[in-house]
């Protein structure tokens, strides 16, 4: 299946004073079609820049890309024709209400059939019975869910999140995520950025970790824990009734076998390739409660790889 | 055309605003309490005729005569209260990021903003003026002739253009600060700028090429017989020093739009250089704006 989008080399850079600030460093990205892809990284890791310029807001220094097979500088009108973006920290005329700014966003779109898209993106992020508030009476979470109702207002394949749910509470979060939830079971592809690990990390198909301006590793969740496994070793938790000096002995002369851990009722084993059945035939005749390989969290991975 | 979609958007959400309703209010307020001055002056040459002067002025210099002090103050605090977070406010509530993702040139988004905020700026100026003259008009109980609507019209197109002058430069100031609350600092202090520390600092510059000012005295017998002695300045030393004060407060928008105006009420043709200055500064400091805007990159 072809990427949705997919950069080669892309850089930006900025000067503040005399010294010159690499935002975006040599990115190469690629997003495949029908995926939750997650841009993980913390604050300032040139997250937003990134997404600037695959929409096209901004040019790069050097490299290229594409979006939906769009060129990110000279179509960049294109790509923001078909891809439904909601920045980070989005907002809306003040004075207006919930559907008059979703109205005024379907002009300057050029919809067709703007009163039946407002409402169906209204009632798509719950807002419909809010549609005559105005944007300066609504709270932060309701905002944010404005915020992507203008990006749906495209019926867009690829969705691009910047931070959506930054400032909005842990209830907030839940619903926006239940949302995108959705949106991805209607086959859209959604690309979204955050430094919030625990709010948008449990949906998440695919990830890429960003920090200080580059990507320093991306790919299918599942890939790139195992691949964290293969770099920094397999850890097995044990739980047994008893845990003896012998046993511990009897685990380390496995070649395998890196570290043992010994706590009052489990051994963590440390190995450097896979050795369950080494382990498993040290163990018989103990009495094993438990057995399993610790696989690493999203945050073990952003930990090893945001460095 | 997507600048004027957006030039609609903003139209629609100015006029919505409490800030537009506000001002519409405070300044159909100024206008009103202003007039008392011209209906006191129109009804002492009513109903005391043989104080009136031979000639009693057109109803529509009165009107000028009356409001233009007021308006010399109040407009361009009004043209800054529009344009002080045209381009910030934008910024800072997240606006500009809205509209950029929308398939939308940076161009057509400034020149969409400014377009809004001049008719804005219109829409808040003309009907005040037009109601207070209304009322004016119908207290009274005269009907204004064509001479006097034409004179009124020109003062109002006047009066626009003035208000241009202070928009486009606190739209200018919007647009390098990048924060509301400093534009609007900058924008009040330019105003105290151009309406009381220039007067005074051309005073005093020129005072300082000319150097203290030279006096005469002159004798007047009163008829009770005593002689005083009045102290004179010399007519030549004002002269020059007019020149040098006029001269430095021509850098200020409200001493074009004064001689314009003056000109309008003492019944002289007006001087085009005064409303080409009106008309240039703003288009100087509009297209400023909007070549920074334009050359920006959203971070």
């Amino acid at each position: 299946m072809a990427p949705v989008i997919e950069t080669h080399n892309l850089c930006k850079y900025y000067r503040v004073g005399k010294e010159v600030i690499k935002a975006v460093d040599g990115v190469n990205l690629l997003v495949p079609d029908g995926c939750i892809f997650g841009l993980i990284g913390p604050n300032g890791a040139g997250k937003s820049t990134l997404i600037h310029l695959l929409m096209g807001i901004i040019l790069p220094n050097s490299g290229s890309g594409e979006v939906l097979g769009y060129d990110i500088v000279k179509e960049s009108i294109e790509i923001r024709k078909r891809v439904g973006f909601m920045p980070e920290g989005i907002g809306f005329y003040t004075d207006l209400t919930a559907e008059q700014n979703l109205r005024a966003v379907a002009d300057l779109i050029g919809l067709e059939d703007k009163d039946k898209r407002v409402e169906e993106c209204l009632r798509t992020v719950g807002l419909w019975n809010f549609k005559k508030l105005k944007y300066k009476e609504m709270s932060t979470g309701m905002k944010q869910r404005l915020g992507l109702a203008q990006a749906l207002l495209k019926d867009p394949q690829l969705l691009i999140l910047d931070e959506p749910t930054a400032g909005i509470d842990p209830q907030g979060a839940r619903e926006f995520r239940d949302l995108v939830k959705e949106l991805y079971k209607e086959g859209k592809t959604i690309f979204i950025s955050t430094h919030l690990l625990y709010e948008i990390g449990p949906i998440l198909t695919h990830i890429a970790i960003m920090n200080k301006g580059r990507i320093t590793v991306q790919g299918g969740i599942d890939d790139i824990k195992e691949k964290l496994l293969s770099t920094q070793g397999y850890t097995y938790e044990i739980e047994m009734r008893e845990v003896k000096q012998e046993i511990k002995e009897r685990l380390s002369s496995i070649d395998t076998v890196k570290e043992v851990i010994m706590e009052p009722s489990k051994i963590l084993v440390r190995c450097s390739e896979p050795s369950s059945s080494e382990l498993m035939s040290a163990l018989i005749g103990e009495e094993v409660y438990s057995f399993r390989l610790v696989r690493p969290s999203l945050e073990d991975v952003f930990r090893a790889y945001a460095r | 055309m997507q600048m004027l979609k957006i030039a609609k958007i903003e139209l629609r959400n100015n006029i919505r605003g409490y800030r537009f309703i506000g001002v519409v209010i405070v300044l159909t307020l100024i206008l009103l309490a202003g007039m008392s001055f011209f209906l006191t002056l129109t009804q002492m040459f009513v109903s005391l005729p043989e104080i009136a002067p031979r000639r009693v002025p057109k109803v529509a210099f009165r009107i000028i005569n009356s409001l233009n002090s007021i308006i010399g103050m109040a407009v361009p605090i009004i043209a800054i209260i529009m344009g002080f977070d045209t381009i910030s406010g934008k910024i800072e509530k997240g606006i500009t990021k809205m509209i950029l993702a929308q398939p939308v040139y940076r161009d057509h988004l400034i020149l969409g903003s400014l377009l809004s905020g001049i008719i804005t700026l219109l829409i808040g100026i003309i009907p005040p003026v037009a109601l207070s003259l209304s009322i004016a008009v119908s207290t009274i109980g005269i009907t204004p002739t064509i001479d006097d609507v034409l004179l009124l019209l020109e003062y109002l197109i006047i009066t626009w253009l003035f208000s241009l002058s202070y928009y486009a430069i606190s739209v200018l100031i919007s647009t390098i600060s990048k924060n509301s609350t400093k534009s609007l600092m900058v924008s009040m202090i330019v105003w105290l700028i151009f309406i009381f520390i220039l007067p005074m600092m051309a005073t005093a510059v020129a005072m300082s090429i000319l150097g203290p000012p030279k006096f005469t005295v002159e004798k007047r017998r009163l008829p009770d017989g005593r002689v005083i002695t009045i102290p004179r300045m010399d007519i030549e030393y004002m002269r020059k020093m007019s020149e040098i004060t006029n001269l430095i407060r021509l850098l200020s928008p409200n001493a074009h739009f004064e001689r314009c105006t003056s000109n309008l009420i003492a019944n002289r043709p007006i001087d085009y250089t005064n409303i080409a200055v009106l008309v240039l500064l703003p288009i100087i400091a509009l297209l400023i704006s909007f070549i920074i805007f334009v050359k920006r990159e959203v971070r």
